[in-house]
């Protein structure tokens, strides 16, 4: 009677790979709706209603919702302890895309530094 | 050398982060249990109304402190919740927690201080000091 319950864990695992790929799409979503919080903050605004109510702002947190229900989605089936782990992606995440978009600097101790997370996410999911 | 000064007044500002980051890794235990009930429940959207919640505070009060902050530095402080993720999974769902995750938390850990070290360096001056 062996055969019911190795397809039940087959299928967990399957759940809990599908949930990490959701996992990721919603950090990638938050990522760009950081830069996006970046781009604004960078600006002056005539108001402090202003600061968040503008385009930017409104573009940002609507896609900060997304990622709330995907990641919420996704923590159907993967462990807590491993969500701030896979956020940490992020931190790979902003600096390349700051590169690009923000204009902002990349050199050899950030690259290492990512480096490292990667490292360290891979070790942490060794026993996922 | 007015460096020492800035840092001084920099205090609050990094009180209030780690509250924010803080009510950010609540926000994620609210989430993981809305996950656990039926959807459209009662208590799915107790939960889910709570993890927006806590993630609203966190985006307001995240949006004071990058203004007060390079976005990086307030990046390399972030990973307090990789230990509270690990707290609270432990605590709350019964999660195994096993070395490799405590040696990979650290590893993140240690790469995140990297960049966030090159960062504190290279940003001072440019962001928030035209609007304090």
């Amino acid at each position: 009677m062996k055969a019911p319950a190795t397809e039940r864990r087959v299928t967990q695992m399957h759940d809990v790979r599908t949930a990490v790929m959701v996992y990721l799409v919603s950090i990638l979503i938050s990522v760009f709706s950081q830069i996006l919080l970046k781009i604004s903050a960078n600006k002056t605004y005539p108001s402090h209603l202003r600061e968040y109510l503008n385009p930017h702002v409104i573009i940002a947190y609507g896609m900060f919702f997304i990622s709330t229900i995907l990641t919420m989605l996704a923590l159907k089936y993967v462990p807590l302890s491993s969500g701030p782990v896979l956020e940490s992606l992020s931190y790979v995440l902003v600096p390349v895309l700051s590169y690009f978009i923000l204009k902002e600097s990349l050199n050899r101790r950030k690259i290492l530094g990512m480096a490292v997370i990667l490292a360290g996410v891979f070790l942490f999911n060794l026993s996922l | 050398m007015s460096d020492s000064n800035k840092k001084g007044s920099l205090l609050p500002v990094y009180l209030l982060m780690h509250f924010g980051i803080f009510i950010f890794t609540m926000s994620t235990v609210c989430a993981k249990l809305a996950a656990q009930y039926e959807m459209f429940s009662f208590h799915f959207f107790l939960f889910y109304g709570l993890d927006l919640f806590g993630a609203f505070l966190f985006a307001v009060i995240w949006q004071q402190v990058l203004k007060r902050m390079p976005l990086s530095v307030a990046y390399a402080n972030k990973p307090v919740s990789l230990v509270w993720g690990l707290i609270w999974g432990a605590l709350l769902f019964q999660e195994q927690i096993k070395w490799n995750m405590i040696v990979g938390a650290i590893v993140i850990f240690a790469g995140i201080l990297i960049i966030g070290a090159d960062n504190e360096g290279a940003g001072d001056g440019k962001a928030g000091d035209t609007d304090a």
